[in-house]
This record gives structure tokens, sequence and C-alpha cells, in this order.
């Protein structure tokens, strides 16, 4: 599967992954550090373009869901945006949805982490 | 290294290429050899692919055996592409990476809209002169990429040809993919003002490095 390092101003480390098809949504995925295996795994089995970012705060993940919102056309993406974060980055994922709540964009689904994949 | 000029096959020349290839060197602390390959429609395909393989041939006797890396935009990374592929096919000595800056590789992908695409279309069509496009010659991303020299491939969010380039990426086992924030094709050429050119040409230079160190160090220890 394809994937590249996404070189976001502010942002180090950014990671974008596509799914073998058509994406059906974007999702934003926060994580501390390394979340690169678990967007490989959201792609494959989701059919989601997943753009993953080693976040060490809110600010980390508005900048890259604001990005992702403007610009997930340009990288083929479809559907709905998402965001969720892993470890740390659940909490920072909650606080980036709230912000794009009080602000009214960009228009997000939080999608709460869980520990089990839905089957391949 | 090596690098060849995009320009879609009918446009470009070393002495244009000056600033963007001058900036690479910069970054990348080696010279570079920019030839003037001949350009369609008066020379369609293979000239400019003949005239690449003559500067690659020449740089290497030169340089007796020290590695050389490619380097190459839009059509010229194509064709750097190119160039690996036949060097292999001739059993020459191929480079020690490449770095191709939002390649165009795949003359049957018909990218872009409007105005765009019917430039594309025209120079695909003054270079292969009826040659298939199918070629890998013409076309890389159909060629065999196994066993190649490591790759970095920089491309914008917003290029036309994106996908090409992320397919190549996807097909090139030693591949590199950096995508960068920016609206345009080789948007590389706005080094001197737009800060994500400058990161991309950046890290560049730091690949064109790490291949050539790596190289020597290889031939030291044979």
């Amino acid at each position: 599967m394809p994937s590249a390092e996404l070189r976001l101003p502010g942002v180090p480390g950014a990671r974008l992954v596509w799914p073998p098809a058509k994406p059906t949504a974007t999702l934003v995925v926060l994580a501390e550090e390394q979340g690169e295996p678990l967007c490989r795994e959201l792609a494959r089995r989701c059919g989601v373009l997943a753009l993953c970012v080693p976040c060490r705060g809110p600010q980390d993940g508005t900048a890259a869901l604001e990005w992702t919102a403007d610009h997930a056309v340009q990288l083929g993406a479809a559907g709905p945006l998402k965001l969720t974060g892993v470890g740390a980055g659940a909490g920072y994922a909650e606080a980036v949805a709230a912000r794009a709540r009080e602000q009214g964009w960009p228009a997000v689904e939080l999608v709460q982490p869980r520990a089990d994949l839905p089957p391949a | 290294m090596l690098y060849l000029h995009g320009g879609g096959f009918t446009l470009g020349s070393a002495y244009g290429y000056r600033p963007l290839v001058g900036a690479l060197v910069a970054a990348a602390g080696v010279g570079a050899l920019v030839p003037d390959y001949r350009l369609a429609p008066e020379h369609p395909f293979p000239a400019a692919l003949e005239d690449a393989i003559g500067a690659y041939r020449w740089l290497a006797e030169q340089r007796a055996g020290a590695p050389i890396v490619l380097a190459g935009d839009s059509m010229g990374g194509g064709l750097a592409c190119s160039l690996l592929l036949a060097l292999r096919a001739q059993g020459l000595p191929l480079p020690a990476g490449a770095v191709l800056l939002c390649p165009a590789v795949d003359l049957l992908d018909d990218a872009g809209d409007g105005e765009q695409r019917a430039i594309a279309r025209r120079n695909a069509e003054a270079y292969l002169a009826g040659h298939p496009p199918d070629d890998p010659l013409v076309s890389p991303l159909h060629g065999d990429f196994s066993d190649m020299p490591p790759l970095l491939i920089q491309s914008a969010t917003g290029d036309f040809v994106l996908p090409q380039a992320r397919r190549l990426a996807d097909h090139a086992p030693d591949a590199r993919l950096e995508l960068y924030p920016a609206d345009t094709h080789v948007f590389h050429v706005f080094w001197t003002f737009l800060p994500e050119a400058a990161d991309a040409l950046g890290q560049a230079g730091e690949f064109i490095r790490s291949r050539l160190a790596g190289e020597a160090a290889v031939a030291r220890d044979a």
C-alpha cells in the first residue's frame, strides 16, 4: 500500500497511507509517536485514507486536521472527515474535535478508539 | 550528479535550469552535469534517452568509477527512470540512487485537465512520434524496478501527476515518497521564497549526500 511522508510545516513526522481502492473517508489518527502500523491496518481494513500524526498536543492535531480538511480532495479522498487518537492522542483528539465544533469548522466525526479492529 | 531537466521532452535547457540545479548542488554539496539533451518534435524518442545515456557514460568515465546520483524533475524524472532501465538492460553500472522531483513516469496516464492535459498530450505525441506509449523506456512506470538503487520521490499535494509518483513509489521496492503541501507541479523552482520548496531541496540534498557516502564506503570496503 502506498504511503508517504507528509512534510507539513510545524507538524514533523506525519505520514499518509492510501487504501487499496478509492478512499471511503479520511481518517486523521493522533498518536504519541509511531502510529504508522495502525494507520496501515486501518487503511487496508476500513478503506480510509489515513493520516498518522505524531501529536505532541492539541495544537499539532488541530493544524493537521485543518490542513486535511482543506486538502483531502487533492489526495484523492472522498467521504467524511474523521478523527481518532491512540494513547495520549485519544485525549488530544477529543480536545481537537471540541475546538472544531466550537469554531464551526471543519466538520469532523470523532471516532472513539477501540482495541479491536473490524474483521479483515 | 547527472541532472535531467523537465519540460515534456519539448522544452527546457541546461541554461534555464541553472537556478534550480544550482540550489540542489548547494544542498547536496556535489557538482551536477546538466545535459542539453535533444528535444521533440525535431528529435523524438529515442533521442533524449540516447543523449542521457551518453551523458551518463561520459560522466562515469570522468569520475573513474566514483558513484553518481541521478536527478530530474517532471519528465526529466521520467527520463531518469528510463535511463535506469536502459543502463540495466545494457549491463552498465547503475548509479547510487535517483532523486525524482514531481516525476511524470507514464505517458499512458491522461493526467491533468483542460489546457494542462492538452499540452501533456501534445508533448507526448511529439516525443513518441508513433512509438508505443507502453514501452517502459518511455513510460518507466511499466518497467521492472526490482534491484534498482534507492529512489527518493518528492511530489506536491497539488501536483497533477501526483498519482503517477504514488504509483511509482508503490511499484519500486526501494522508493521513498515525500509529499509536500504545495499547489503546483515542480514547486521546487520556487525555493527562493517557498519554505516547502527549500525544505524539499534540503531533503534531496541530504539523500544525495548519503547515497554517495554509502556507495563510496562500499567501494572502499571491496
